[in-house]
């Protein structure tokens, strides 16, 4: 009888809450399609991969970060394997993207390792939808995209001109040319991703194993490959020490390992880790694609 | 005006005059949601 009265005495408000939950989810249903096909909005690189890769499950998946991203041609390659390098992408998104079911792998998944790839730390972009809590409203989550759609659209209606499509043939970054040696040598020594201690890494590696016992049990093969990094520079022993321990996992769980860490001359590389996409990038698909295709 | 303030009046009592302020209540909430200001845009610094 409390329980009625207390529903009496504020049916207002906890309808207000019912449909303002309702409306949400609306919002997200309707305004989420059109956010990555309209051509209006800046995407993420997860964004754009969606809008690329419109289908419900994405058989083959070589994922990755920005290494990724400049180094696995997909559009020459001939394994159709989904380039899933993502901006500051470490393995631990990979594991929140699968565990929520935010992406659904068919049969393969390679995941393309660094140490910055396993860094717990690292930075990432907010806007990627898995750093969305469950009690988080969509509009809030997508405000910024919403306040474009909105101020947009009324701007249209009262001038009658239509908002333009100005970002629809946005790809993910890409890195030409090489640094000079002074110039790379400058960038390693401002860097603040050098001499990390492994401790740092220990959640990304623990979501290693998540993942490859999570591909075992859905019958998805999962494989690694260890990166190229420049061989003008000198692999520091923190490095060393990562490189190690993910092999030890994958090693562990029955994950076959790639090492491509000296496979390629330093006129492949834009930097440290980054290949460049007109040259350096074929040199890797010529390297990997028989793999892939393995 | 008399007649006209006494009918708004009257609508206020009604079902559907409620659930107009409810959806009205809502869509308010849900522009505060998006108007309110977050981290903004990421800005790309690697």
């Amino acid at each position: 009888m409390k329980v009625a009265e207390f529903l009496k005495r504020h049916r207002f408000v906890l309808l207000l809450l019912v449909l303002v939950i309702a409306l949400d989810w609306a919002v997200s249903a309707l305004f989420q399609p059109y956010l990555i096909q309209s051509g209006r909005f800046v995407l993420n690189d997860f964004e754009l991969t969606r809008r690329d890769h419109p289908e419900e499950v994405w058989d083959r998946v070589f994922f990755g970060n920005s290494v990724v991203i400049s180094a696995y041609r997909e559009d020459i390659s001939e394994s159709g394997y989904v380039n899933l390098g993502l901006d500051y992408g470490v393995v631990t998104d990979l594991w929140d993207m699968v565990r929520k079911g935010t992406i659904t792998i068919g049969s393969d998944l390679v995941v393309g390792l660094s140490d910055l790839t396993l860094y717990d730390h690292f930075e990432t972009n907010p806007t990627y939808p898995w750093h969305r809590e469950f009690y988080e409203s969509y509009c809030y989550f997508q405000r910024d995209r919403l306040r474009i759609f909105l101020e947009e659209d009324l701007k249209a209606l009262v001038t009658g001109s239509a908002p333009e499509a100005l970002y629809a043939d946005r790809q993910k970054a890409h890195y030409t040319g090489s640094l000079s040696q002074a110039e790379l040598d400058e960038k390693v020594a401002n860097s603040q991703y050098s001499h990390l201690p492994i401790e740092d890494f220990q959640e990304n590696l623990r979501d290693l194993g998540k993942l490859a016992d999570y591909c075992a049990s859905h019958g998805i093969r999962m494989r690694a490959v260890w990166m190229p990094l420049n061989p003008s520079l000198e692999v520091s022993p923190e490095t060393r020490a990562v490189y190690n321990q993910a092999k030890a996992v994958c090693e562990e769980k029955g994950i076959e390992f790639l090492d491509l860490e000296s496979a390629l001359d330093a006129s492949c590389f834009y930097d440290i880790g980054h290949l460049n996409y007109e040259y350096g990038a074929y040199r890797f698909m010529e390297v990997i694609d028989p793999w892939l295709l393995s | 005006m008399a007649a006209l303030l006494k009918q708004l009046k009257a609508w206020k009592n009604t079902p559907a005059y409620r659930a107009a302020a409810l959806v009205v209540y809502a869509v308010m909430l849900l522009l505060v949601l998006i108007y309110f200001t977050g981290n903004g845009e990421f800005i790309y610094e690697l």
